[in-house]
């Protein structure tokens, strides 16, 4: 029961409202439940997806930026030799 | 006076993500459930248009997304609700989140536990039964015990010989460096490998551990009151681990039956 219970709680169901409807032999509210907790895994991959997209962008913006960066200290180094860096636009 | 932002009515999608800041999956799915549907679609183009008063439905979907809602919930309060009906949703999302927050705090609580009992706890008891085996003394390093067993075993058996269980057994007082390997067998000119009760241990990582595993079990023999009669087992699995670096390997000391029955 307490590994029952414990897997109820994991989705948000309160144990103790289901063993009284289960007593009651009332199934039906507590699989509508359920369902939509499936739905919301649905929701949760889309959601993921998402996630994992806006990730991709921030590590190329990042990789963009620290090459950028890299840039910038080899002009200034360039510049502090004296020398005209050739292809600044 | 703040001045208010003024939106064109009519918003495409691209329009509506950035505005709303829903990505354009998830307004697709949003519409495909019926939740967030577009004002109206061009037929001619398939385009979804939505209107600028639709960006508050969005800024309520946020809200409740971020509060864990679940999309029948979300649905529901989208297509609006009774005071009361709300009052009820918001009570029952803060029971299933409240149930949520304890189930979390039982995995930590499990975490804990695992942390702390590392070890000796992992050991059982078991009875094996007399087999017949076939035998064969290996020699060497403790590290190339498993590697000698696997050539062993292809030598008496061919190359497939290595799909059932394979066993060492070594006495703890001279070490694995003299050890007896044994392979099931159903040929009479087996011998027979006496049975007897076990405190076994399933080691997992790398090989050179074992020694620890085996101490940690003698550990567990010795808070339990057993006694050993100096036999150790090592049983390798069978498939799949040969060419890696660490596995499992169940490690098994014998215990003397006579002592226990003393008790």
């Amino acid at each position: 029961m307490d590994e029952l219970g414990r897997s109820l709680r994991s989705f948000g169901l309160d144990p103790e409202r289901v063993f009284e409807a289960l007593r009651r032999g009332d199934i039906s509210g507590i699989l509508d439940s359920l369902e939509k907790e499936e739905n919301m895994l649905r929701l949760r991959s889309v959601e993921m997806a998402d996630l994992r997209e806006q990730l991709l962008a921030l590590a190329e913006e990042g990789k963009r930026r620290l090459k950028d960066e890299i840039l910038d200290e080899e002009m200034e180094m360039l510049s502090a030799a004296g020398q005209e860096p050739k292809n600044i636009p | 006076m703040k001045s208010l932002e003024v939106f064109p009515s009519i918003l495409l999608i691209g329009q509506f993500s950035k505005l709303s800041g829903l990505s354009c999956r998830m307004l697709r799915f949003y519409a495909e459930q019926n939740i967030l549907v577009p004002a109206f679609t061009d037929p001619a183009t398939g385009y979804r248009h939505y209107l600028a008063s639709q960006l508050t439905e969005a800024k309520l979907l946020r809200h409740l997304r971020q509060a864990d809602f679940s999309l029948d919930d979300i649905a529901a309060v989208l297509n609006g609700l009774e005071t009361a009906q709300w009052e009820g949703c918001i009570a029952a999302q803060r029971g299933s989140i409240a149930q949520k927050i304890a189930s979390l705090e039982m995995a930590l609580e499990e975490l804990e536990r695992i942390e702390k009992h590392r070890g000796p706890e992992d050991c059982v008891l078991a009875r094996v039964l007399p087999m017949r085996v076939l035998s064969a003394p290996l020699a060497g390093e403790r590290m190339r015990l498993r590697e000698m067993a696997r050539s062993e075993v292809k030598r008496l058996c061919g190359s497939n010989g290595g799909s059932g269980p394979l066993f060492c057994f070594y006495d703890l007082r001279t070490g694995p460096v003299r050890a007896t390997l044994c392979i099931p067998t159903e040929e009479p000119a087996g011998e027979i490998l006496p049975g007897g009760l076990l405190a076994a241990s399933l080691h997992r990582g790398p090989y050179e551990a074992i020694p620890a595993t085996l101490e940690r079990l003698l550990a567990w023999v010795k808070q339990n009151k057993y006694t050993t009669n100096g036999r150790v087992l090592e049983c390798y699995f069978p498939c799949g681990e040969e060419e890696r670096p660490h596995g499992r390997v169940e490690i098994a000391v014998s215990l003397d039956e006579a002592a226990l029955a003393a008790r």
